[in-house]
């Protein structure tokens, strides 16, 4: 005879997807779109998505110390590493490097963690975050950068990159506009097309 | 001369309606509150006193008073909370309330001497027997209000939870993960 | 593969992992030993349990009556072997609570002999109300575990306008193959089965019924999930003969047994809320039953056996076996070297719809499809994590609700919002449970919400029957107090007479 087990209804048997597994196939789904983003707007926005991802994640350990738990299984389910990237996704390329911290620390303390972690948020923590950085922020937010791919000649090298990150765009030869749509937004709205 | 004629107008107004409030309020007014008659009549009306009211209209006026909870009457467990808590339009919370573990009254045969009494005072009539006869409850019609288990004088009328077979036998409710309760 | 896309799309569902290869290819086991005692509850179906009819001491022969059904919905028990009687009482039921119920206990004598049964030469000249009769004299129900009885479906197939009988072979549940091998030894028996199903659904000329509701197309189709190869070609060869009956496969996902599932896929009509499938032509049994209907008709053999998949990774000697009815868990257990150690979960039925048993002392019944002992590894994790609304329940759910909603409403017991977003079209399935990447038992609080639902109904019935008891009492007192009342002014008009009448004496004298 086999002991007591308690009262438990189907499905007893499972599929075998986990909430990482979930976020690695978003993930998955982005990873097109991000290569093509960081080749077309070059290392400036590379600068850009690391900071933003990295400092995300640094957040939640943050929070999750802080609450008294142990950090690395909770970093370790991606959402965090995916609330970064999708932040990033949105966020000018070549905006400077506390955009993305400012942006992350939002998206995971205030968009996330205060409502309660994982699951908890009413509503997406990145996007919530991009809507306080354009709010706060609104220069910066709505600098575009002209499309500049890696490896090219008059796109900014490594090196240069990291001037545009951390300094910010003063001293650059690059040019910046308004996209386009923006552009006819302008002008549309002063009558001068 | 604008700004006067303002004031002197919307003053005028005001007095003219206040005094047909104040007219309002004196002549149409309700005598009892008919929400303790609505609510008199979702009690159960056995008058079984497991509230602390003396009974269930006094139990209704304090609920229509705000002095008691809407979870006040055991007997009607949740399901007459919600009710009662639609009809004041209270938030209620149904965490805090514990569903009261449900007691019928059960006979024990040895020591029953067949003295009526029980049945007498039994709200429900759900104690039947006869003079010098033993008793018995009709556990679907005891309501669990203990009055047999007063006026008992041989202590043979006991209160006993309501036996879990397969007709009522229920699923537990899913206990949440520890993760989310650990925090705070 | 085209069919799948000319035909109309089938509503969520999931592909479970089937693990039905190691019972599927090997035949069905008949020489599985005659166990000393038989536990046979007296409610192995849907409605009122059946009324015993034998006493303790009794010797009774193999398909004897034992038990006779009451009520319309009701199926009558039979002695699964010969022996004596020991016991009429409460036993531990095959429930996940394992709360007892009433049984017939029956000791065996090892002989297995027989009661005098009456084999029909042409069961094809009976008429319609015969077969019905008959089927249910046997005690057949619904085997597939709906266990339903069988002949309450066929009247009710005569008093509605059904054009379609589908046979159910789809066995969607993983682990599962009793049906799948019962088809590919015994099509033509089931066939049979069939055949006799729809002439027990016609109406017959003699009953003064003709033109009347009831089956007058003939169309029967046996539908088989397309990973069963062997069963769907065995059958078509089976019906090859009976143009009337058609033999169909379908896509292989879980739950295409279901029913309304299986209706829409075959026949294309949405069977509406709340309704019966003979509401719009159609009935639906299973194969198993089929076979037992066979049984009962040819041989008047009572339903006293039936065919059982033992499987899962504790199990030694996973296989499909034929057993009496009333046979201990834990003699199949043996039987098939189950370790008991390995054993996480005993589950009765299959792994998504099946609810797991606390131990092995429980008897097997009419509706035991299988009997699954499972190690740790092959269950679900019951880690369970917050809901990320990532909405894959949403996406499985064959009956089209928001498992997500009704979960987060009763889990702060807001039972009205889950029944106003479709608590009560919930199947329990298992495909939400299943899907979920974090673990959240839905499907036990769905079944906790019924429940818990139902129990609020009862109360309310009873506080209003509480309020109208104590209206009558207050009547009955106040009309004791009115007559009492009646009778003292009675008494002192008496009195008051007398007296009158005294002084008129006195003042005479």
């Amino acid at each position: 005879m086999i002991p007591h087990l308690k009262p438990s209804s189907g499905a007893h048997v499972g599929a075998k997807s986990s909430v990482s597994q979930i976020m690695w196939q978003v993930m998955l789904a982005l990873t097109p779109a991000t290569v093509f983003g960081i080749w077309c707007f070059g290392w400036p926005a590379l600068n850009l998505f690391v900071i933003t991802v990295v400092s995300a994640m640094g957040f939640e350990a943050f929070c999750i110390r802080l609450a008294g738990r142990a950090a690395t299984p909770v970093i370790m389910d991606g959402s965090a590493l995916l609330t970064g990237w999708l932040l990033a996704m949105t966020l000018p390329p070549w905006a400077p490097w506390w955009i993305g911290v400012v942006g992350s620390g939002l998206a995971i303390v205030l968009g996330k963690q205060v409502y309660g972690g994982l699951g908890q948020n009413l509503f997406n923590p990145a996007m919530l975050a991009r809507v306080a950085l354009l709010i706060s922020f609104p220069i910066e937010m709505t600098t575009w950068a002209n499309v500049s791919p890696l490896f090219f000649s008059d796109s900014p090298g490594l090196i240069e990159s990291w001037r545009i990150t951390f300094a910010g765009l003063e001293n650059l030869d690059a040019t910046t506009g308004a996209t386009t749509l923006g552009y006819i937004k302008t002008e549309f709205s002063q009558n001068r097309l | 001369m604008y700004v006067l004629s303002a004031i002197v107008s919307l003053t005028l107004l005001g007095l003219f309606l206040g005094l047909l409030l104040g007219i309002a309020a004196r002549y149409l007014k309700v005598e009892s509150s008919p929400i303790v008659d609505e609510l008199e009549s979702l009690l159960p009306g056995s008058q079984c006193g497991q509230c602390g009211f003396p009974g269930c209209r006094p139990a209704a006026e304090a609920l229509a008073d705000g002095n008691a909870p809407a979870t006040i009457c055991p007997p009607g467990g949740s399901a007459l909370a919600e009710q009662i808590a639609a009809l004041l339009g209270l938030d209620l919370d149904l965490n805090d309330v514990k569903e009261p573990e449900l007691l019928v009254a059960r006979v024990s045969e040895d020591t029953c001497t067949g003295c009526t009494r029980c049945f007498k005072v039994c709200p429900t009539d759900a104690i039947v027997g006869a003079p010098k006869q033993i008793h018995a409850v009709v556990a679907d019609a005891c309501i669990g209000c203990k009055k047999c288990v007063d006026v008992c004088p041989t202590e043979c009328l006991q209160m006993h939870p309501i036996e879990v077979t397969l007709r009522n036998w229920r699923w537990n409710k899913p206990s949440l993960p520890e993760a989310s309760s650990g925090i705070c | 593969m085209l069919s799948f896309f000319t035909r109309q799309r089938i509503r969520g569902g999931v592909h479970a992992e089937e693990r039905k290869a190691e019972t599927a290819s090997q035949p069905i086991v008949n020489n599985f030993p005659l166990p000393k005692k038989l536990y046979i509850p007296l409610q192995q179906h849907v409605g009122k349990p059946a009324e015993p009819l034998i006493r303790v001491g009794d010797r009774v022969l193999k398909g004897q009556l034992l038990a006779y059904s009451q009520g319309l919905i009701s199926a009558p028990v039979h002695a699964p072997s010969s022996g004596i009687i020991l016991d009429v009482n409460d036993y531990p039921a095959p429930h996940p609570s394992a709360l007892p119920i009433r049984m017939i206990v029956l000791e065996t004598d090892g002989k297995d002999e027989w009661i005098e049964t009456c084999p029909v030469a042409d069961p094809f000249l009976l008429t319609p109300e015969d077969i019905s009769l008959r089927v249910g004299a046997a005690g057949i129900v619904g085997l597939g575990g709906a266990a339903f009885p069988t002949a309450v479906k066929l009247n009710m197939g005569r008093e509605n306008h059904i054009d379609t009988l589908i046979i159910n072979g789809a066995e969607c549940e993983p682990y599962l193959s009793c049906d799948d091998r019962q088809m590919q030894e015994r099509a033509e028996q089931i066939i049979d089965g069939v055949r006799l199903m729809l002439h027990g659904m016609t109406n017959s000329p003699e009953g003064g019924l003709a033109g009347q509701p009831g089956m007058n197309t003939c169309n029967a189709v046996v539908a088989i999930e397309d990973n069963k190869q062997q069963a769907y070609f065995a059958m078509r060869a089976a019906a090859e003969l009976f143009p009337q009956i058609k033999v169909i496969q379908i896509p292989t996902r879980y739950p295409m047994g279901w029913d309304r599932q299986l209706i829409r896929y075959v026949t294309g009509k949405e069977v509406p809320v709340g309704c019966r499938s003979s509401e719009i032509g159609v009935t639906i049994h299973n194969v198993g039953t089929a076979y037992a209907t066979h049984k009962a008709i040819r041989y008047g053999q009572p339903l006293v056996s039936r065919v059982i998949t033992v499987s899962g990774g504790a199990v030694g000697r996973p296989m499909n076996v034929e057993v009496p009815l009333g046979t201990l868990i834990s003699e199949l257990f043996n039987f098939c070297e189950v370790n008991s150690e390995d054993t996480a979960r005993i589950i009765m039925g299959g792994p998504m719809m099946g609810d797991s048993l606390p131990h092995s002392g429980l008897p097997t019944v009419k509706a035991t499809s299988g009997i699954l002992a499972l190690t740790q590894s092959e269950l679900k994790d019951t880690d369970e994590k917050p809901c990320i609304r990532c909405a894959s329940c949403v996406t499985v759910c064959p009956a089209g609700l928001r498992p997500l909603d009704m979960a987060n409403n009763i889990r702060v017991n807001q039972l009205d919002a889950a029944v106003d977003i479709g608590l009560k079209d919930c199947i329990s399935c298992g495909c939400c449970s299943y899907i979920c990447p974090s673990n959240i038992p839905l499907v036990q609080y769905f079944k906790y919400a019924s429940g818990e639902v139902m129990a609020r109904q009862q109360a309310a019935h009873k506080s209003e029957q509480t309020k109208r008891l104590i209206d009558d009492r207050n009547a009955r007192l106040e009309r004791i107090a009115q007559q009492q009342r009646e009778e003292e002014l009675a008494r002192l008009a008496a009195k008051a007479e007398r007296e009158r009448l005294k002084a008129e004496q006195e003042a005479a004298v």
